[in-house]
């Protein structure tokens, strides 16, 4: 801990890792410059980003399209193409749904596009916070854009940009309500099809358990006796029981997509892919949510906003947004007083357009995240792009370049259930998950592997020949602080092969590439390479 | 371009277990007795977890009970009637016509020849309809996690009264290890052991053997992978050449490539008959949070849930006298159905267990009934049995372990069903107390 220097630290949790420069330019600016510096990013992509995401090519490849009588609907396609998804209005891209015009493929490439973007911007983008708050928000609002229907992935450029990044400084009760009228969050937790009566409570009973008050403030024993929970008689319940789930769950009947669909009543919808209320599907009577009495027929979308309001602002939702951020930003296993300080913040700033950045700043710049370190395991996504920073890497992502991450457990914008990522350490420290970070070094310096180009050679200054040098120098540039000798030694063995430690190397072009590679890998498998 | 990992995110495809079925036909062939050279004193124990809520009365269920019909939607429960009846399940509790998924032909095989037990009406006596929490609950082998703070799984708590001493005591076949086995260090996450190697070289594999020492999260599970690393590669069979040869399924089996839960068992067979002294494997399968279209998904799930087990046990013929399965999920789902052809988070479920001394062609535990005032909140089928009675008694009398009280604390009796063959371990007797 002692030798880690808050740059370094700074640098690896609010940023995914350092480039080269990046520990001495927040050296010199200090951390308060720099936190106040990234609460406040440009929304327009830098033109080193532009240029890097223009440059992007995807695969996709399908066979023609038939009807029935056998007469072609779409040309068979197969190329590597540029993304163009990433400004679609929802508009532009409903238009995909047609299946009798467009191949599936063309409806799930979108969710392919963005995750290319999230891994040129998580490695190029000067706003790295964004990019950090962006792939926290994602698991916190999770949906899995791989489900059987295709519109959640088809509508993935709109949910990225204009529900998580647009919000992800912002206002808590704006976020939700922007997440709850989303398209793939109405798909992935049903609420597009929930209606009277019974309702579907998939949305409602996570909205309450992962997106705002939290299972701890699950009163899961007191079931339908409101009354029993602590505060409820003054109409301030301290948590949450199943009849505030189905409740809810009843006040968001009637919040669907616009799709066009014809209604066993007979209505249509209209189909432009926006979020839709049909009131024939409402459930108009009285509620009782968080031991606040609804009136019956209240006007259209008031019931679900009322729920929203209340969830946005209990002191639960304060505390759970909270603990998971500084989970994510700190330690595991955060003090209580840090949570306690940002919830505070959190709730005072509850209608401040900029509530998530100032609950931030308390976090990034209290006493416990400078003076902790070690105490989070990178994910996949972290420890992949934390690499291709510090090697500078020429990065053009790939559907390989996906599966490296993948292949170690996490799944960018497809992860199952709806909590999201775990964002504890044992998850990511298993057999499996600890043999693909030692692989995926190799994998992405292998030759065939072209997401990404490595220039260790250039890297290198040249006045440094001997293998004790090239290992203090890389242990230097990927992790940003010396280790002690007797690992230094390991590491320059690696580079060695044999010779001696302090002889400079005398080898053949590619040999001393095949050597930096050799080192380099194993600098990023190292146990410290691993933490943050 | 096709998702990299299309497979483990779909994990169910519907349509793909014609294999599996072929291979489950053999079933009454097998014979059933034990390998006496190969007997060990302890089963093998796979213990499978359907996550997300698992429907059991879309899996099994009294079919001419009205309180049944009248509350779900005819897509959403089991008949005796037309195309899509289910299959009849003799010896059915309360003298009422229990009877299975259409499309789990396997695991009725397996019932009638008295290989499968089910155990209905069971689950966790904690109330919670929180897939995390409820989950979360199961792999500690708590009720309340306030109570007892528990940082350990109770497969863990198992292998350790137990003293699981081998190579390779424990697997996992997802990409991470399910809480079950939570700080169990030995344990490894092997999802294929094909995939299973390093891509780097013998100098390299021993800097890491020095880098990772220590205590730390990140040292330990180094240290865990190096092992397991040399463990399974050692005993992969291989060519004269060096080149990892193609299980060989026994019995005539065959794995059907494309779904999750048959190669999870395929790995399990596989590394069972390495001779590691493999004595545990947890195995997760996603996809049961059924809200919607569960008419359309829940026939793929059951039928591959049948396949694979059907495949699985047929390949391990030689091990039925020593091998024990059990499926569990968090809950079950409401008994009424919603209006989206999906069924909310419930409360009491079954439990499947299978093995050569299961006392299966049963449904054990109480049937509570589903009339209004018999269900759990007037909603949901009661739980009658802790789902833990079940596992004690399996590790009881198929693993001869006695520490009951410390792999299921706050678990008042052991208080066996007879699901399982076997005598009790020195100094525990059925309905002796724990705590």
């Amino acid at each position: 801990m002692a030798n880690v220097p808050l740059p370094v630290i700074a640098l690896n949790r609010m940023a995914f890792g350092p480039r080269p420069g990046d520990v001495d330019r927040v050296a010199v600016m200090g951390l308060p410059a720099y936190v106040d510096e990234q609460l406040h990013p440009d929304d327009r992509d830098e033109p080193e980003v532009k240029q890097r995401l223009a440059a992007v090519r995807l695969h996709i490849e399908y066979e023609a399209g038939k009807d029935d009588k056998g007469n072609l609907t779409y040309k068979a396609c197969k190329e590597d193409r540029p993304l163009r998804h990433l400004k679609s209005s929802a508009a532009e891209l409903w238009k995909l749904t047609d299946e009798s015009k467009f191949a599936g493929e063309e409806r799930q490439q979108p969710s392919f596009e963005v995750e290319a973007a999230a891994f040129v911007r998580a490695t190029y983008s000067r706003w790295q916070l964004r990019e950090v708050l962006a792939d926290f928000w994602h698991n916190h609002f999770n949906v899995n854009a791989a489900i059987d229907d295709e519109r959640a992935a088809l509508m993935w450029p709109v949910y990225d940009r204009d529900v998580i990044r647009r919000h992800s400084f912002g206002n808590f009760r704006q976020f939700l309500e922007a997440v709850a009228t989303s398209v793939p969050m109405l798909i992935y937790l049903n609420n597009a099809a929930s209606k009277a009566s019974p309702a579907n409570e998939n949305f409602a009973r996570e909205l309450f358990e992962l997106h705002t008050l939290g299972a701890d403030a699950y009163f899961n024993h007191l079931y339908n006796r409101w009354r029993e929970v602590p505060g409820s008689l003054d109409g301030k319940p301290v948590g949450y029981i199943d009849e505030d789930v189905y409740e809810a769950a009843r006040a968001f009947t009637g919040w669907t997509i616009a799709d066009g669909q014809e209604t066993d009543r007979g209505d249509k919808f209209p189909n432009t892919g926006e979020f839709y209320y049909y009131d024939g599907w409402h459930d108009p009577y009285q509620k009782r949510v968080l031991a606040t009495e609804f009136d019956p027929n209240e006007p259209a979308l008031a019931d679900g906003r009322r729920v929203l309001d209340l969830v946005a602002a209990h002191p639960a939702t304060a505390m759970h947004v909270c603990t998971k951020l500084c989970r994510r930003l700190v330690a595991d296993n955060p003090s209580a007083a840090l949570i306690d300080r940002a919830a505070t913040v959190f709730r005072e700033s509850k209608d401040q357009p900029d509530q998530i950045a100032r609950v931030l700043r308390v976090i990034l710049l209290s006493d416990e995240f400078a003076a902790t370190w070690g105490q989070k395991i990178k994910r996949p996504f972290e420890l992949v792009v934390s690499f291709l920073r510090a090697t500078e890497a020429e990065v053009r992502p790939d559907s390989n370049l996906f599966g490296i991450v993948d292949g170690m457990g996490q799944h960018l914008f497809a992860w199952p259930t709806p909590a999201g990522h775990p964002d504890m350490a044992a998850h990511w420290s298993g057999t499996n998950a600890m043999l693909g970070r030692w692989n995926a070094p190799l994998t992405m310096m292998a030759d065939d592997f072209v997401a990404a180009r490595f220039r260790l050679e250039r890297a290198t200054p040249a006045t440094l020949r001997t293998p004790r040098e090239l290992a203090r120098f890389w242990v230097q540039r990927i992790l940003g602080y010396d280790l002690p000798e007797p690992e230094l030694i390991i590491l320059a063995k690696a580079c060695a092969r044999g010779a001696d430690l302090d002889v400079p190397l005398s080898v053949g072009e590619k040999e001393w590439v095949d050597r930096l590679q050799a080192l380099v890998a194993l600098v990023a498998m190292t146990p410290q390479f691993q933490m943050r | 371009m096709p998702r990299q990992s299309g497979f483990s995110r779909r994990q169910f495809v519907a349509g793909c277990c014609g294999a599996a079925l072929a291979g489950g036909s053999r079933l009454l062939s097998i014979s059933f007795a034990a390998d006496a050279a190969q007997a060990r004193s302890r089963d093998l124990l796979v213990a499978i977890f359907l996550r997300g809520g698992m429907d059991g009365l879309n899996f099994v269920a009294p079919v001419n009970d009205p309180h049944y019909v009248a509350a779900r939607s005819a897509a959403l429960r089991l008949s005796d009637k037309g195309d899509s009846a289910a299959l009849p399940l003799g010896n059915g509790p309360a003298g009422l016509d229990f009877r299975i998924h259409p499309s789990a032909k396997s695991l009725k095989e397996l019932y009638d020849s008295k290989q499968l037990a089910i155990v209905h009406a069971c689950g966790l006596t904690n109330g919670t309809r929180s897939h995390f929490e409820a989950q979360d609950l199961m792999d500690r082998g708590v009720v309340d996690l306030a109570r007892q703070n528990i940082g350990t799984g109770w497969l863990t708590r198992h292998l350790q009264s137990t003293g699981a001493g081998g190579l390779l005591p424990a697997i996992g076949t997802s990409d991470s290890l399910p809480n079950s086995l939570l700080g169990f260090d030995s344990a490894a996450a092997v999802p294929d052991p094909n995939a299973f190697s390093f891509y780097g070289d013998e100098s390299q594999l021993a800097a890491l053997r020095s880098l990772y020492r220590g205590d730390s999260l990140a040292a330990r599970g180094g240290a865990a992978t190096l092992e397991a690393l040399r463990v399974v590669s050692s005993h992969l069979k291989r060519d004269k050449d060096g080149n990892l040869l193609p299980y060989q399924p026994e019995n005539g089996a065959q794995y059907p490539g494309n779904a999750s839960l048959a190669s999870s068992l395929q790995t399990v067979a596989r590394l069972a008959k390495m001779d590691v002294g493999l004595q545990c494997a947890a195995i997760d399968v996603d996809g049961w949070d059924t809200h919607q279209n569960q008419s359309g998904t829940f026939p793929g799930l059951i039928e591959q849930v049948s396949g694979a087990l059907a495949v699985f046990y047929n390949d391990m013929s030689r091990w039925h006298d020593r091998l024990s399965v059990v499926v569990m999920s968090e809950f079950g789902r409401r008994l009424k159905s919603n209006e989206s052809d999906g069924t909310d988070h419930g409360h009491g479920n079954l439990m499947l267990c299978l093995g050569g001394n299961v006392n299966g062609g049963q449904i054990h535990g109480r049937w509570p009934g589903l009339a209004t005032e018999q269900l759990d909140d007037r909603a949901d089928l009661a739980v009658t049995t802790d789902y833990r009675a079940v596992l004690a008694e399996l590790l009881a009398r198929r693993v001869g372990d006695a520490a009951i009280a410390s792999v299921f604390p706050g678990l008042k009796k052991y208080q066996p069903l007879g699901v399982f063959r076997g005598a009790e371990p020195d100094g525990l007797t059925p309905g002796s107390a724990l705590s």
